[in-house]
């Protein structure tokens, strides 16, 4: 007997997965747009899973334009709400109930794997996760492994942030893959 | 060259594998200026060879022309507008331009320095936003340009080696719209051609014909907040439901390209009482825009028209929102 072949995971089925578990009442991550953006990224780098979006090197580190279009999207057609909570703050992602049904859509092994993510890093600021993922662009992407090489191309592409705070983001990435590959 | 690519990829390529990079390498090296350069701030930081290049200048200089507020998007509007009769392109683009400042990032977006506007601005902001939406609507979501899309694809597919496009720069830039006007006439004349079927259509003037357009108001669900979106759902299976009955018909939504043009509106900044706001924030015009631009139709074949009509108007009818039923649900609940 044929098989029925499996129904396809829509792109925003991983939109709606990272933000429900950032919105998860123990981590509650303020869940703005760099938020969505660097944890799919961190899944895709670390091999966690394969979400389908393109990334590339943009002002705030990687950046995917499929996914913010397709943010948009959810936004339109009520899959997602989007939250200005304080004046002078950018927005807050929040799914909706139309939303919720995508979530459930994505399978559970890409679930957890988004969580994993979310878990390590949901409570971080924009600034810390930009570092971070930029931090992982230069060592997986561009294969940078010297922790001085790797130092410098972070700074050539972030020169606002300190060799400091260069060093500790690189240093925090490489717990961060080991915790989670271990896993 | 990558099968993947899009507009602005093709941009970065064609700089830099013909002569255009020789003659900016050559002319402006002096001023330090390479192709790079050019690549970083006409198309996007994240598409040169170079990563030295994706320095602040260079990408301030990139949001000046291709960002929210850039000038490719101020030009298009008002240039499409002159060019197409269409009055709803116009905005003040110079009290615009009078308006623009440097914006902080909000707090928690980042702390770059963004192409934003001061508080007068916010006004021409919105009009600027209605005008891009009027010329959606009445241009760029027009009915017969947008079948007359759907078949020029159809026949490219068709045409193309392999339904692919070039894998040189040369092959590719020989693609000009003459060449391409020529094979739709060619094909449409030879019905053994490649792409003839879809080519006659031009040629004839024989486009599916519209039979049903639906719009937000009659297709949508509400959020808890009252907000209307599309019930994309509904008018999916409408699709399915009028294909079955009479097959050739095809259906058109506002695709990726609408929401992306409308997704960028809410990234413009306005500086309010010395603080950084999004416009979809404080604007309600701009807030609602994105969901307003929906419209579903269906076409079919000239002649078919009516019928078609009648079995979606049937359909929807018997089919309503899921929200309307939702609502229906908890009200006989309620009565038990």
């Amino acid at each position: 007997m044929p098989t029925k072949p499996a129904k396809p995971v829509s792109d925003e089925a991983w939109v709606a997965a990272t933000v429900v578990a950032l919105r998860t009442p123990e981590i509650d991550s303020w869940t703005g747009r760099i938020h969505v953006h660097k944890v799919l990224f961190l899944v895709d780098v670390l091999g966690l899973a394969k979400p389908p979006f393109r990334f590339e090197l943009h002002q705030y580190g990687p950046y995917s334009f499929d996914l913010d279009r397709d943010i948009a999207m959810m936004e339109a057609f009520g899959q997602l709400n989007v939250e200005y909570t304080k004046p002078g703050y950018g927005p807050r992602y929040q799914i909706t109930k139309a939303g919720l049904s995508l979530d459930s859509e994505l399978p559970q092994r890409d679930r957890d794997a988004i969580s994993r993510v979310v878990d390590e890093v949901g409570n971080k600021d924009s600034k810390q996760l930009e570092l971070l993922a930029t931090c992982l662009w230069v060592t997986k992407r561009e294969n940078v492994k010297d922790d001085d090489r790797a130092i410098d191309a972070v700074r050539r592409i972030k020169p606002r942030y300190s060799d400091e705070d260069i060093r500790k983001s690189l240093q925090q990435a490489k717990k961060m893959e080991s915790k989670l590959k271990a896993a | 060259m990558a099968q993947d690519m899009n507009h602005e990829k093709m941009t970065a390529f064609i700089i830099r594998e013909t002569e255009i990079a020789e003659i900016i390498n050559e002319h402006y090296a002096a001023e330090g200026i390479s192709a790079e350069d050019v690549i970083v701030v006409a198309t996007s930081p994240a598409l040169s060879d170079d990563p030295s290049k994706n320095t602040a200048f260079n990408l301030f200089l990139n949001q000046i022309l291709t960002g929210e507020l850039g000038s490719d998007r101020i030009d298009y509007l008002l240039r499409d507008a002159v060019h197409s009769g269409q009055p709803s392109g116009r905005f003040d683009y110079l009290k615009l331009m009078n308006a623009m400042a440097l914006v902080l990032q909000p707090e928690g977006e980042g702390e770059a320095v963004q192409l934003g506007l001061d508080e007068g601005g916010w006004l021409v902001a919105e009009q600027m936003v209605v005008a891009r939406y009027l010329m959606y609507i009445a241009l760029y979501f027009h009915k017969t340009k947008r079948i007359y899309e759907r078949h020029l694809t159809d026949f490219m597919k068709d045409w193309l080696s392999k339904g692919k496009l070039p894998k040189t720069v040369k092959k590719y830039l020989d693609l000009s719209d003459t060449t391409v006007l020529n094979a739709i006439v060619d094909s449409g004349r030879k019905p053994a051609s490649n792409g003839h079927q879809h080519a006659k259509r031009f040629v004839g003037r024989n486009h599916l014909r519209l039979a049903k357009e639906v719009i937000l108001a009659d297709n949508c669900r509400e959020d808890d907040k009252g907000r209307r979106f599309p019930d994309g759902e509904r008018f999916d299976k409408l699709g399915n439901h009028v294909r079955m009955l009479y097959g050739d018909t095809l259906t058109d939504i506002p695709d990726h390209t609408a929401t992306k043009m409308f997704a960028t509106d809410s990234k413009i900044l306005v500086r309010i009482d010395g603080k950084p706001r999004y416009l979809d924030e404080v604007s309600e015009v701009v807030r609602g825009m994105s969901s307003k631009i929906w419209r579903g139709r269906i076409y079919c074949e000239k002649g078919h028209e009516d019928q078609v009509k009648a079995a979606c108007e049937e359909f929807l009818s018997q089919n309503s929102s899921v929200q309307e039923n939702s609502d229906a649900d908890e009200t006989s609940k309620a009565g038990q």
